[in-house]
């Protein structure tokens, strides 16, 4: 018996190894964190970042290309478009996250419930989630916005309003799996509650899928911030959303091209890293499942 | 037999779908502060004149008989006339449907062009150089906002290089195409990346599965084997997901029409919604959303027949 | 008799990113003409790769590394692409574990049959007219109707025997067959047993036969060679085996079957669990959870060794387990 020990690790040491590889073997999870975690400092500190004001107006310098003092260039007003860029990343983060909270709340409960209940419950609240199937999410999004007026808290609702329905969905399909898994059953047979069965067993296991979508979503609903603002029915000008920004400079696009080009590349990078981090997250569940 | 009763089924299940759509749609309507009479009056507006004015759209009768007119309106498509165009909305539409429906029906044949071969790549090619730059490239575009992206093809293909023109919709179908091209490509960007990741997955499952493997220990050659086993089986899902993806897409013309200046109906909604145009708006957001159920309703129909394992429930 | 495959010192590897998963080691037997060959061995020991290996049907990241397949005079490592092909199906056929992931969903079995034909000088009618035929012997009813039908139509045991038509079309000289009953139920299992061994018979095939139970090798095999950890531990005749066995492993493996003779007596499981095929050490790989180990198993690797003609076992104490009886009766009970 004294030979048995060869292979044999303290469970602690094996963890510590499987944690430390998903790190190495995640580049995504990675390179998203750096990514989102630049966006948070300049959300964070943007007057740290740009030397210049992002409002202040200088008629002696319009419309000048990209420089030393203007890394991104100026725009018809003369101010600064890497100050605006700059100063734009907590507005178009916060659309992105504040729209993406709420809709994760509301639609997980929905389709919790509806999961979990089913019958009449179910068959209600799919065909009210039917009906908002049936319209592309940014139609629905804009007539609401026209009912209520343009401007950004009108886009928030509007976004709560529509964003529900896929974590319903995902949510509910889960939850038909769950419900009938035998750690649930068991729990039912001890007469546990229905809350308790759900928050406590239910919930944390079908959360996942929710959480992974989300970090998706986020980029979506930048991206539906920033193109409502573009069309003119988000944030107005003249502050610094991306979106916005690229709608005023659109007049200039054949003289000034850098007003235009470099909100949309903070975008796309903002874009990028919650992509990432949202499939390194996905990885990381998956590993964890195995 | 039993595919014409699924087919039936499933085009009966719409009915209902579209009637509390209608229902939305009437309640979101009413909801407009200030009613459609004093909308449409404006500055106009007199106690009397908005009383005749209100008389004539039927507003003083009770929501139930108001929400009746309205749906028996609907199924006449007499959406009433638009106030900027003073035309009926339901011609104006009509002009306008071909644009938006060549445009969804052109970036659908971009997204087959892009994102079949690049998956499949990505796919036999997993973890190695290719799949890694596909999927990267996949990941970005995903991020890319439409708006911008055609703003900067404006920039280079139209302004720089005057490949394209800068936006219009031309006047015969030839100039009408090339007018297409560079929207068409915009809005197919993130669909072709959606696609492309889903079919990369797929491939990677099907190529590992045991019945390629089966198929192969049979002695097949390698050209069949790939054509009907690997990417018959793996295109299923992708085209499925395109079919869904189509009424995003049809959805991002609002965008993708005021970028390009394309008088279709989703330039047309957004410019409506500016001027204040009600009966415009909900006839495009009715419109919208028949064409969303239609799609869905052909898609469902015609996966029943790429893949023998749906059956009606 | 003549040996119809010869695998020699046989090594497919899986090459991971932080490890390499030698899951085929140096695998060595053959399979004689006529003959039912078992592999035996717990999940992840290499008798699935060892079998894919034959027919190259191994995925990335794994790879034979080097040995030799030897049929009819042709080394099937080194054959190309396109002799692999001709070889597939039509000289050795393969079935698989699970039915159900082995047809194809979305082709009917007419079509899947017919695959089996391809590059055959055959009119469709012709096809039609072996399909059917096929389906009978293999024991499927009403085939005009089922060879319409698509897989999910299928019952369990029906499935794995059009599997089985589908495989035996081109009649094969050799079937591989990777765990054909594990995925049944018993009855069923029992149905497919008698099926394999009855074709075996009737159309002169041989068959080699990857599987985690003793009882079906009992059942169905001539000669047995048992795996663990990408190794053969012991080679012998199916009688021999299982009245003589001369490996800890096969006695461990024997010892935990309920046997008929001794009513009431406790079966014993074999302590431990199989080792990390990415990390074995010089030693033994089964010394873990060997109950006969000494010193000299956790340093040096045992040779295959013969213990009569046609008896081979890897073990450095064969002498020791000499006085055990397998199944007759087994002794040093748990203590």
């Amino acid at each position: 018996m004294d030979t048995l020990d060869i292979t044999a690790l303290p469970p602690a040491a094996l963890n510590r190894k499987k944690k430390i590889s998903i790190w190495k073997k995640s580049p995504s999870l990675n390179a998203g964190v750096v990514m989102v975690g630049l966006v948070l400092i300049f959300a964070g500190l943007p007057g740290l970042i740009a030397a210049f004001s992002p409002t202040s107006q200088d008629a002696d310098h319009i419309l000048e290309a990209p420089s030393l003092a203007h890394p991104f260039g100026t725009d018809n007003f003369g101010r600064d478009v890497f100050a605006r860029v700059v100063h734009g990343t907590r507005i178009d983060l916060t659309i992105g996250l504040l729209a993406t909270l709420v809709p994760f709340i509301t639609g997980s409960l929905i389709g919790l419930i509806a999961g979990y209940y089913g019958k009449w419950v179910d068959s209600v609240l799919m065909r009210i989630l039917d009906i908002f199937m049936a319209f592309p999410f940014i139609v629905l999004v804009i007539a609401i916005v026209a009912i209520l007026g343009p401007g950004l808290n009108n886009l928030y609702i509007a976004i709560w309003l529509v964003g529900w329905k896929d974590y319903a969905r995902l949510v509910r399909s889960e939850v038909m799996v769950a419900k009938n898994a035998e750690y649930v059953q068991a729990a039912k047979i001890l007469g546990f509650g229905d809350l308790r069965i759900l928050l406590r067993h239910i919930l944390p296991n079908v959360l996942s899928v929710s959480i992974v979508f989300a970090a998706a979503d986020v980029v979506m609903c930048m991206l539906s911030g920033a193109s409502l603002s573009f069309l003119g029915l988000g944030v107005q000008p003249p502050t610094p959303e991306w979106g916005a920004i690229i709608s005023e400079g659109r007049a200039y696009l054949s003289q000034a091209w850098w007003i235009c080009a470099f909100p949309g590349l903070a975008l796309v990078f903002a874009g990028t890293g919650f992509s990432l981090l949202g499939d390194g997250l996905s990885d990381l569940l998956r590993t964890k499942g195995r | 037999m039993e595919q014409l009763n699924y087919i039936l089924k499933r085009t009966l299940q719409i009915i209902p779908v579209l009637f509390f759509v209608t229902i939305l749609i009437f309640v979101m309507m009413r909801l407009i502060p200030g009613d459609p009479a004093s909308v449409m009056l404006g500055d106009k507006a007199t106690p009397e004149l908005l009383k005749q004015v209100q008389a004539r759209m039927g507003l003083d009768k009770p929501y139930l008989v108001q929400y009746l007119i309205f749906l028996r309106n609907l199924l006449s498509f007499d959406f009433g006339n638009s106030l900027l165009y003073v035309v009926p909305v339901s011609q104006l539409l009509a002009k306008r449907i071909v644009v938006t429906l060549t445009l969804t029906i052109m970036a659908a044949i971009f997204v087959i062009v892009i994102s079949f071969p690049l998956g499949y790549l990505a796919g036999r090619k997993k973890d190695r150089l290719p799949d890694q730059i596909i999927r990267t490239s996949a990941l970005v575009a995903l991020s890319m906002p439409q708006f911008w992206l055609g703003i900067l093809c404006l920039l280079l293909f139209g302004l720089k290089l005057r490949w394209f023109p800068v936006g219009g919709w031309g006047s015969d179908w030839g100039e009408h195409l090339r007018s297409l091209v560079l929207p068409a490509f915009t809005e197919a960007l993130a669909t072709s990346a959606l696609m492309i990741r889903n079919l990369r997955n797929n491939v990677v499952d099907v190529a590992r599965s045991d019945y390629v493997d089966f198929a192969r220990s049979k002695g097949l050659k390698e050209s069949v084997v790939r054509s009907r086993h690997i990417v018959r089986n793996a295109l299923i899902s992708t085209v499925t997901l395109l079919a869904l993806r189509i009424g995003g897409m049809l959805g991002g013309a609002v965008i993708i029409e005021t970028v390009f200046a394309l008088p279709g109906v989703g330039s047309l909604m957004v410019q409506s919604v500016f001027s204040r145009d009600y009966s415009v708006v909900q006839a495009v957001v009715f419109m919208f959303a028949s064409l969303v159920l239609v799609v869905n309703l052909i898609t469902d129909v015609s996966y029943s027949f790429l893949d023998p394992r749906v059956k009606l429930e | 008799m003549d040996p119809i495959l010869e695998v020699a010192e046989l090594k497919t590897w899986f090459f991971a990113k932080d490890s390499t998963v030698k899951a085929v080691d140096g695998v060595s037997f053959s399979i004689m003409q006529g003959e039912t060959f078992g592999l035996v061995g717990e999940s992840g020991c290499g008798k699935s790769a060892t079998c894919r290996s034959i027919l190259r049907l191994v995925h990335e990241p794994g790879r034979i590394v080097s040995g030799s397949i030897t049929y009819k005079g042709q080394d099937l490592v080194k054959l190309s692409e396109e002799g692999m092909r001709k070889i597939r199906g039509k000289e050795i056929g393969m079935i698989f574990q699970e039915p159900m992931t082995a047809l194809n969903p979305v082709l009917k079995i007419k079509e899947q049959i017919f695959e089996s034909f391809e590059g055959m000088r055959m009119s469709t009618a012709q096809k039609y007219e072996r399909a059917i035929e096929l389906l009978r012997i293999i024991g499927i009813p009403t085939p005009e109707v089922r060879i319409e039908e698509y897989a999910h139509q299928f019952s369990g045991g029906m499935r794995q025997r059009a599997m089985i038509a589908i495989a035996l079309a081109a009649q094969p000289k050799l079937l591989l067959a990777d765990e054909p009953t594990t995925a049944l139920d018993v009855t069923i299992q029992d149905q497919i047993i008698k099926l394999i061994n009855s074709l075996k018979t009737r159309l002169g095939m041989s068959v080699l036969l990857v599987t985690h139970d003793l009882g079906v090798v009992s059942q169905m095999c001539d000669r047995v060679a048992v795996m663990y950890a990408g190794f053969i531990m012991e080679l012998a005749d199916t009688i021999t085996l299982f009245s003589e066995p001369r490996h800890p492993y096969t006695y461990g493996l024997i010892s935990s079957l309920p046997s008929g003779k001794e009513r009431g007596a406790r079966l014993e499981p074999i302590q431990g669990a199989p080792p990390d095929l990415g990390s074995l050490g010089p030693g033994c790989p089964f010394a873990p959870r060997c109950r006969f180990v000494g010193e000299l198993c956790t340093r040096t690797m045992p040779e295959m060794r013969e213990v009569s003609p046609g008896h081979m076992s890897r073990c450095h104490y064969i002498e020791k387990m000499a006085g055990i009886k397998g199944l007759i009766e087994p002794e040093g009970r748990a203590s």
